[in-house]
């Protein structure tokens, strides 16, 4: 049954079978959308998401999880439908603004943040001569609204790093290949068992646990965030995160062991890691927040150069 | 909390992917609202789990809290519910276990003396200390009955100052836990289960001082509301102040009712989550809580304003039932300064015009003719003048504040 048909014809078929229903459900007539062009909206976003040896029940499955109404009411808009943008900017201007201010935490740059992604929204970019609205790209995998949010952040982290970039253009370089690649050059650490050690016990963690780490340890994210992030409960974070640490502890010291270090030296290594790191969890949580992204970012790449005292320079 | 070793930070912050691979917009949401099936979220999560920059973005594009507002509300009745009903009964079961005891004691032991002073003709002196061992045994009960009174009578209280000012709880129940649980070492993981009962005192008595100073101010109905309460508070009937505060006679609406009126000098702001819960705010859309209109619909104001007999009819009887449980589904709500539209799945329509202290269900209906559908958009130019429309395409129109309703075809 699998990938016996190509993924294209596969999600034709599904997009014609649930066609009527998602339709309905849509409210497409009223906000200028025809039932063809709809179908052809379904089509893409599935094509875009199924891989290609997905089964006709995935495909349906995709489909039935679409949020069809704002799908069809954030296509209409990108359209240039008036009555889409009518029942769009009652629904959403105000919400926009408000997940601008809190994402910002300051009224000037929320309502500039606002501003532009409005902009982008209602489409002054322009390709081929027509006007290119952002919310052509709204797939109605979670909630338009969510959708919204997500498009502030991402539209925040990257000017922050926009901002940075012009406030010490000699870092340039760096910030430029921040997303190139894993770190080229490292220098070799002074007792590289540690980091052997510690490369074989997070290898042994899944995904979200190390989710779970990096979000707690590393961006300061609080429990509840991470909670939330997750579903589940702030307490299940809780002692996610002492269990993960205790395990890791132990792993890393297992491994060190098992490599030929003396048990003492090697809760020795492992000690005066953990006091460091004490001193630097206090800083990141006293700094104001809005530096956080980037004084953690840096840190560690003039920590990679000048391994021992690098902590004056984050300042 | 543990720390983990820098080591493991370090490798954490080196695991970088290639630009070009983050998860698009639609993805993150979706991640977030946990609606992607397992294979895709394992994607994601991988690639969370290496790029900070997407796990900022998606901590950051987090909804506002309803769910924490929901919980904390929902601890804090919880808590209520806790206060009040495991102490009294620990100790109603500690008074009925002495009582037992103590009685079973002494009729034996009167039992057995009356055995031994008509069998042995022993001297009278081993009864006197069994009938003065049955007049403790009465007392014993009465101290206990005391202490039980007094819970009961300090539980309504103290359940009562909670109840009138859920905003302060909120925020000592919610924002103490991240950074207890920040700051607090090892015991990190305990420290926000054990925050919210010293935030219910606080609670209790900024609430107490602002009862003191807004009494005098306190809307009429309100503070009718207040009275009956403190009066019931000082009731010494104590099975009566128990059951009370236990069962229906609470009313399960009075934080909204009256927590409103204690804080409306500026109109809230008002919104819909993405669950569909109605939602305002009083600091200008820092923090938001949820709003049941239902818990607070209001039988007088529905008369005065929903022509339609079944649903002002209705709307006690969701008072009684309903109200705590039922959360409609919100769709749009618009406002102008206090007064307040909202509407919900289903066509319910509620106004309050007094920014959500009382609500009213109102039933716009033209020549027999009702709402079909989902309300998806209402708008008031003025407070007179207004439009609601629905999935189905209806369209209702006002110009008299929502007395009268007009469909257009």
């Amino acid at each position: 049954m699998r990938a016996s048909k190509p993924i294209s014809a596969l999600v034709q078929s599904a997009v014609s079978e649930l066609l009527p229903d998602l339709h309905a459900k849509s409210g497409c007539e009223k906000i200028g959308l025809t039932r063809e062009s709809f179908g052809e909206i379904l089509a893409d976003v599935a094509m875009k998401y199924l891989p290609a040896e997905a089964s006709p029940a995935e495909a349906r499955t995709l489909l039935l999880s679409l949020r069809v109404d704002e799908l069809a009411l954030a296509r209409a808009c990108a359209a240039g439908h008036n009555s889409a943008w009518e029942i769009f900017l009652i629904r959403y201007r105000e919400k926009l603004y408000q997940s601008a201010l809190r994402i910002a935490r300051e009224d000037s740059a929320a309502r500039d943040l606002a501003d532009t992604l409005y902009a982008e929204l209602y489409g002054t970019g322009t390709r081929d001569g027509e006007r290119v609205s952002k919310l052509a790209s709204f797939t109605g995998r979670g909630s338009l609204e969510g959708w919204l949010r997500t498009v502030l952040a991402q539209e925040f982290v990257n000017r922050y790093r926009r901002t940075r970039r012009l406030v010490s253009l000699d870092e340039e370089g760096e910030e430029g290949s921040q997303f190139a690649a894993p770190e080229p050059e490292r220098v070799p650490s002074p007792d590289s068992r540690l980091e052997l050690a510690t490369d074989s016990a997070l290898a042994s963690l899944s995904s979200e646990e190390r989710m779970v780490l990096a979000a707690y340890f590393l961006d300061g994210s609080t429990l509840a965030e991470i909670a939330r992030l997750l579903g589940v409960h702030e307490s299940t974070i809780s002692r996610k995160v002492d269990k993960l640490a205790k395990a890791l502890r132990k792993k890393i010291l297992a491994h060190m062991i098992q490599q030929g270090m003396a048990r003492r030296q090697a809760e020795e290594a492992l000690e005066v890691d953990v006091r460091d790191l004490r001193l630097d969890i206090r800083r990141s949580l006293t700094q104001d927040s809005s530096g956080r992204a980037f004084s953690e970012k840096r840190e560690p790449r003039v920590e990679a150069r000048t391994p021992g005292g690098p902590r004056e320079i984050g300042n | 909390m543990q720390n983990v070793p820098k080591s493991v930070l370090k490798r954490l912050q080196e695991t970088r992917l290639g630009a070009g691979s983050h998860p698009d917009a639609d993805l993150l949401t979706a991640f977030a609202e946990q609606s992607l099936a397992d294979r895709e979220r394992a994607l994601v999560m991988q690639h969370l789990a290496a790029c900070s920059d997407c796990r900022e973005v998606i901590v950051l594009a987090l909804p506002e809290t309803p769910a924490q507002i929901v919980t904390s509300r929902a601890s804090v009745r919880a808590d209520r519910g806790g206060l009040l009903a495991w102490p009294t009964l620990r100790w109603a079961a500690l008074a009925a276990g002495i009582l037992v005891v103590a009685s079973v004691g002494v009729l034996e032991y009167s039992h057995r003396d009356q055995d031994r002073t008509i069998a042995s003709n022993f001297t009278v002196k081993d009864a006197v200390p069994a009938i003065s061992n049955e007049a403790p045994s009465s007392q014993v009960a009465t101290p206990m009955e005391e202490t039980k009174r007094e819970l009961t009578l300090s539980a309504p209280r103290s359940q009562m100052l909670t109840a009138l000012e859920p905003a302060p709880k909120a925020n000592s129940g919610t924002q103490p836990r991240g950074l207890a649980a920040r700051s607090g070492g090892s015991d990190g993981g305990m420290a926000p289960r054990a925050l919210p009962r010293p935030g219910d005192r606080e609670a209790a008595v900024i609430s107490e001082n602002q009862l003191a100073q807004n009494r005098t101010d306190l809307p009429m109905q309100d503070r009718n509301i207040s009275n009956a309460d403190v009066v019931k508070a000082k009731d010494p009937l104590p099975a009566q102040a128990a059951s009370g505060s236990s069962g229906a006679s609470a009313p399960p609406g009075l934080p909204l009712q009256t927590s409103p009126s204690l804080m409306l000098r500026v109109p809230p702001r008002w919104t819909i989550s993405p669950a569909g819960a109605l939602q305002r705010s009083f600091d200008g859309g820092n923090t938001w809580e949820t709003v049941n209109p239902n818990m607070s619909v209001d039988s007088a104001a529905d008369q005065n304003l929903g022509q339609n007999p079944d649903a002002s009819g209705a709307a006690p009887d969701q008072k009684k039932e309903a109200a705590p449980n039922f959360h409609p589904i919100f769709r749009a709500v618009a406002a102008s300064g206090l007064e307040v539209w909202a509407g919900t799945l289903a066509g319910v329509l509620y106004h309050t015009s007094d920014g959500g202290s009382h609500w009213a269900r109102v039933a716009p209906s033209e020549a027999g003719a009702t709402i079909t559908g989902d309300i998806v958009s209402i708008q008031f130019s003025d407070p007179q003048q207004g439009r609601v429309s629905t999935s189905t395409g209806e369209l209702w129109t006002t110009f008299d504040g929502g007395q009268t309703w007009h469909k257009q075809p």
